[in-house]
Parts: C-alpha cells; sequence; structure tokens
C-alpha cells in the first residue's frame, strides 16, 4: 500500500485528473450537455485572450531586453575597449607573402640588399627630382 | 536506469510560437478544451477556489508564455500540452500562504509557530469531517463508497482494482461517478469556503 503525505482531497485530486485525461470524447461531450456548457464560445473568448496575452508577453519581452541593454551600458567602464590580438592563422604551404623580405623570412638576400641601396640613393639623388618649380635645370 | 539515463540527457523545451500554436489548436477542439477546463475546474475544487477556473487557465498559459523571459515553467518536448497545462494550474491554484501568517501582526516566530501548529490540526479535523460529509453523498453507492475508503487508506489503482476486483471499465465508471457526485454539490463548495 502506498502510504505518503497527500491527503484524501490530494489523492481524490489526482485521480479525476487522472479520469479526465482518460475520459472518451462520448463522455465529454455528454458531460458538457449536461451542464449546459456553452464550449465554443468559451474557446472563441480564449482565443481573443490568447491574442492580446501573445502582445503582453512580446511587449515584456522588449522592455526586458531593453533594460538588459541599458544595464550594460550603465555598468560598463569605458566605451573604447582594447580589440583581442590578431594572430596569422597557420599559413598553406603555396603562401606567397607580398614583401621580399618576408618572402625570404629575417636575411635578405645579396642583391635585395643592393636593390634596396640604389632606391635609397635614388631616394637622396637631387639631380634626379624636379627642382621646387618645376624647372629642369 | 531510465531515471540515471534521464539525469544524463539535457532536457529539451518546445519554444513560445510551438506553445502557442498547439493552444490555439485546443482551443479550437471542443473535447480536449472540455478537458482543460474540467481539469481546472479540479483543481479548483481542490484548493478551495471554486468558479476561478478561466482565471487559473489564463494564468497558467501566461507563466508558460513568460517563461521564455523567466526560464521557469517552460514545455517540456514530449510531454502532452493538455498533462503539462494541468501541473501548472494545479501549482497555481494551491498558491496560498501556508498558515495564515500575518505581515504586521505575527512579527515573531513563536507566533508563526502557533498558527501553524493549529492550522495542521484544524486540517486533519476539517479532513475527517470532509470525508465524512463527501462520504454521505454516496449513500447507498456501495461502490463509490468502497472506493473512496480505499483512496483515503493511500491504495494505488492497482490495489483498488485487484482489492475489490474490477477491471479498468468498471474502476474508471466509478471514478467519473465520483467526479460529477463532487462538481455537482455546491454544499460541498460551501464547507470548503468555510460555510458550512
Amino acid at each position: 500500500m502506498a502510504k505518503d503525505k497527500k491527503t484524501f482531497q490530494d489523492r481524490l485530486a489526482e485521480e479525476i485528473d487522472e479520469a479526465i485525461t482518460n475520459a472518451s470524447d462520448e463522455d465529454i461531450r455528454k458531460e458538457a450537455e449536461e451542464a449546459g456548457e456553452d464550449i465554443a464560445a468559451f474557446g472563441d473568448r480564449m482565443r481573443v485572450w490568447l491574442e492580446t496575452a501573445k502582445d503582453e508577453v512580446a511587449e515584456m519581452a522588449m522592455k526586458e531586453a531593453k533594460a538588459a541593454a541599458e544595464q550594460g551600458r550603465a555598468t560598463r567602464d569605458q566605451n573604447v575597449v582594447s580589440m583581442a590580438q590578431r594572430r596569422p592563422a597557420n599559413r598553406p604551404g603555396n603562401f606567397m607573402p607580398d614583401t621580399v623580405a618576408a618572402r625570404h623570412g629575417k636575411k635578405l638576400s645579396e642583391r635585395d640588399r643592393k636593390g634596396i641601396e640604389k632606391d635609397l640613393e635614388d631616394l637622396f639623388d637631387d639631380d634626379a627630382w624636379p627642382d621646387k618649380n618645376g624647372d629642369e635645370e | 536506469m531510465a531515471i540515471g539515463m534521464a539525469k544524463d540527457t539535457p532536457q529539451e523545451f518546445n519554444t513560445l510560437k510551438e506553445f502557442t500554436d498547439e493552444l490555439d489548436l485546443l482551443f479550437r477542439d471542443d473535447v480536449a478544451l472540455r478537458k482543460l477546463l474540467q481539469k481546472a475546474r479540479n483543481w479548483c475544487i481542490r484548493n478551495n477556489r471554486v468558479g476561478d477556473e478561466e482565471e487559473v487557465l489564463q494564468e497558467a498559459v501566461m507563466r508558460v508564455m513568460k517563461s521564455e523571459i523567466t526560464g521557469t515553467r517552460q514545455w517540456p518536448k514530449g510531454v502532452a500540452l493538455m498533462d503539462f497545462l494541468s501541473g501548472v494550474m494545479r501549482s497555481i491554484a494551491s498558491e496560498r500562504p501556508k498558515i495564515g501568517f500575518r505581515k504586521n501582526a505575527d512579527k515573531d516566530m513563536e507566533a508563526a509557530k502557533d498558527i501553524a501548529s493549529s492550522c495542521n490540526q484544524e486540517g486533519q479535523l476539517f479532513e475527517k469531517e470532509f470525508m465524512a460529509r463527501f462520504m454521505a453523498l454516496f449513500e447507498g453507492d456501495d461502490d463509490s463508497q468502497l472506493y473512496l475508503l480505499a483512496l483515503e487508506e493511500g491504495q494505488s489503482k492497482s490495489e483498488i482494482m485487484t482489492g475489490l476486483d474490477w477491471n479498468e471499465r468498471e474502476y474508471n465508471t466509478v471514478v467519473q461517478r465520483v467526479k460529477r457526485t463532487r462538481n455537482a454539490h455546491p454544499e460541498m463548495k460551501e464547507m470548503l469556503n468555510g460555510e458550512g
């Protein structure tokens, strides 16, 4: 025998709940007729109510979201935050860097070094540039 | 081991849209809606809230709809909507101060304990009185009276069926009869409201 802390009324209500679940459609309709219930009107009323309830909940959800956003703004220390440092992803085998140095790792080849020296000489060669007025000497 | 397995499986819930869509269908199904209303009435009668069926049903629906915000009362996948709503309605209908603690008058714990103790004794007396009056409604209906006595003893459905040598149909017929009698007697309602 199952002994528990439930009262007689608790057990009776549970039994009736199960009986309602198991009742046939015929029994349910017959009982409703006897009780004179206008279930169609009740259903209509509940569907109308459900639509207003949906709106109410949607409005509530919106308010919650706004409040959460406000809370986030109020508690944040600063508006500008440092971004996580980007690390290069593993490069595929056929990847070719843009710069010469990068192509050769840290070391420059002799040819690269000479090329750079030549570029610098040209850069500082005043004769290689037109004067300020654009007149050639 | 089924319980252990269930613990390992994360609980999945229906979405708000799934809930409202299913509810809309239920509200269009006359038999399902009648069952839902009867279940609401059942929990209201049990908790001394006769006449609050519609309010309890609407409150249950609202709490489930708000579950996406509150994170509680979500409708689990695989559970029939009717059963789930019945559980929520049961919980709502039973929400009331357990010991009648008055905010301003009962500030100390001794007073609260006295009230709790007297309420418990009153509750036991009320149960006995309720049982006696309820049984009297079934005068001449031996099957119903035997069923109610077995239920008071805490016997399960299978124990009652075995003990009284009833099949499923006979058992259900008696429970239906008891349900109808319970619904049909306003004097029980008055007693539950403290007027009897």
